[in-house]
């Protein structure tokens, strides 16, 4: 029988690798991008999957933001009437939910995207971090009916097409970034301690009533400086106005509003890949 | 008794006799001469696996509220919190394994064969010791399907795409994988719709298509039939053949005998045995009640 040290050194003198040691962060990005085949694959057989259980298949992806659009319409445009300070209300309140819906579709996937995922994890070994890139990259194909929708309910509203619309590429981008970031933090927690998965949702229900997506934050907010500020720079409510500045007419979003957007997608991002990727070899415990 | 298991009468019994035959017949040829003992595959030192299991973790069970809450949700480091317990399925195991080498794993139900399997491909963080290993490893489980929604065709790109193949490199093995698999125009199904022989199958061409440095198999090769056990046995010689080494866990001794030359024999996550095949056998069918010779 040998030592640990005797293994050690059988194992260095033959080049064997250690399994479960965490990679270096750079080859561990290395890795990442060689399986990038595999995220895309990945991601578009989820898309192709979600829907099949269901009679209407594809059209859900339509079909579920408009209900949920018009019941929010019902809800706090006819009933509440929470329209002061959002200009058109329809176009407003499109925008809204439609990209809302996506970005917390990524967060509430992307945290369950390893502990939902055993059987994969633990018949293959590739870097985990493919799970919560491939899911959130899911949401993001499943989201393009639905922004298709918005343009068209947008235009109907007479919203005039301009070159400004183009800028609603960099935020979906941005978006991704950031819901990935989330997703890497979310995906750690959720597989490490099952319990908070039940909170991410509670807490997007949350993020939906406090981002201004039926609501103009700074109109209700006029009288409390302080918290129209945190409000309107918390990232769900930013890309949402980012994204009001290129296609909602008489909305327009300032440099700072895209700095602080690049800031939230670059820092969330890079956090949640980190955090992630420390907990490397600790995924697939049960 | 109904925990033990019964080594022999298993399913698939004559082509296990003409196997036999056929390795003695397939030893002869020059293909493979008797090799010595190749430099180290793996080394696995005093590895301990443990899961974590979630009892009943109710919403509404007066136990939920207990003051000990916060301590359930931020502490994981404590053994049992409340009705999280660990099950220590892995107690301390060490040999190592070599170029052209196929070991056998035998034991009892609940042994910990899988788990074992499992964390020596990498696929279960271990909680204490090191396991070291050459190359890539492949298992195959019990539990086939990839990604049981999706149709074979998915599965398989999916499963080449993970192994680190390129989209081209699957494109070009894909029919040899289904040819391998024999399971025909069932490729185009979703995998759900599959017995769990033919998913076994497709399964193992999959994880074959590009040879392994370290192939194992647990209980896999059983659900299949004799054509399809032939053609296995063919891919794990040449495993061995390209100095890498087999793992097998099987119920059925004869496959065990058959196919691997050492044998490990766990009992309760521990290695009570580690030797030449028929010795390790014979001295665990000694220990099974009812069987003893
Ligand atoms: N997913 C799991 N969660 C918790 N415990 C498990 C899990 N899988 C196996 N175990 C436990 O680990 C031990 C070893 O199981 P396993 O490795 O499957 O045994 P074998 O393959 O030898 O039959 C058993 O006590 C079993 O109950
Ligand atoms: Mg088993």
């Amino acid at each position: 029988m040998l030592s640990h040290e005797e293994a050690a050194a059988l194992a260095s003198r033959h080049k064997l690798r250690r399994l479960g040691a965490r990679p270096r962060l750079a080859s561990y990005l290395k890795a990442l991008v060689r399986r990038r085949h595999f995220i895309w694959y990945l991601a578009s057989s989820g898309a192709m999957g979600r829907n099949q259980g269901s009679y209407l298949g594809q059209v859900w992806a339509v079909l579920n933001p408009l209900l949920q659009f018009s019941v929010l319409w019902l809800v706090f445009g006819i009933i509440l009437g929470t329209r002061e300070g959002t200009k058109d209300f329809i176009s407003f309140l499109a925008v809204g939910t439609f990209l809302f819906g996506f970005m917390a579709s990524g967060v509430i996937g992307g945290s369950k995207s390893i502990s939902s995922r055993m059987a994969l994890v633990r018949a293959l070994e590739f870097p985990r971090a493919v799970l919560p890139t491939a899911v959130t990259l899911t949401e993001m194909i499943m989201e393009w009916p639905a922004v298709v929708v918005m343009m068209i309910i947008l235009l109907i509203r007479g919203n005039p097409i301009t070159w400004q619309w183009l800028g609603l590429i960099p935020v979906l981008l941005l978006m991704y970034g950031f819901t990935l970031g989330m997703a890497f933090i979310l995906a750690r927690i959720v597989s490490i301690t099952p319990d908070y998965g039940n909170l991410v949702p509670i807490a997007m229900t949350l993020m939906r009533f406090v981002s201004g997506v039926f609501y103009s934050i700074s109109t209700f907010t006029a009288s409390l400086p302080a918290l129209s500020v945190i409000l309107n720079y918390q990232p769900f409510a930013l890309y949402l106005s980012l994204a009001r500045g290129c296609v909602q007419d008489g909305f327009t979003a300032q440099w700072y509003d895209w700095a602080m957007g690049v800031f939230w997608a670059a820092a969330v991002g890079f956090i949640g890949l980190v955090y992630f990727w420390r907990a490397e070899a600790r995924y697939g415990r049960d | 008794m109904a925990e033990t298991e019964e080594p022999r009468g298993e399913e698939p019994k004559e082509p296990e006799v003409d196997f036999s035959s056929d390795l003695t017949a397939a030893d002869r040829p020059p293909k493979r001469k008797p090799k010595r003992l190749g430099r180290p595959t793996m080394v696995v030192d005093d590895v301990h696996v443990r899961y974590r299991v979630f009892g009943a973790r109710r919403m509404g069970t007066s136990s939920q509220f207990k003051p000990s809450l916060y301590k359930r949700l931020f502490d994981r480091t404590s053994k049992a919190v409340g009705s999280v317990s660990e099950v220590h399925a892995v107690r301390g195991v060490s040999f190592v394994a070599r170029q052209g080498e196929s070991i056998g794993i035998i034991g009892r139900n609940g042994a910990g064969k899988s788990t074992l399997l499992r964390a020596l491909a990498g696929l279960m963080p271990y909680s204490e010791g090191a396991v070291y290993a050459k190359g890539q490893t492949a298992l195959l489980g019990v539990n086939a399907a990839l990604l049981p929604r999706l149709t074979g065709e998915r599965n398989i790109v999916l499963g080449g795409l993970a192994l680190g193949l390129t989209p081209a490199q699957v494109q070009a093995k894909f029919d040899e994988i289904v040819e391998f698999s024999g399971i025909g125009e069932f490729v185009s199904l979703p995998m759900n719709a599959y017995s769990s022989g033919m998913a076994s199958r497709l399964r193992f061409a999959i994880s074959t298509a590009k040879i392994p440095d370290i192939l194992m198999i647990d209980e896999a090769l059983s659900t299949g039939d004799a054509e399809f056990q032939r053609k296995s046995r063919d891919k794990i010689l040449e495993v061995k053949d390209q100095a890498g080494t087999v793992f097998l866990v099987s119920h059925s001794s004869a496959t065990v005998l058959s196919m691997c030359e050492r044998v490990l024999w766990l009992d309760a996550g521990r290695l009570v045995m580690d030797g030449p095949a028929a010795e390790v056998v014979a001295a665990y069918k000694q220990t099974l009640p009812g069987n003893r010779r």
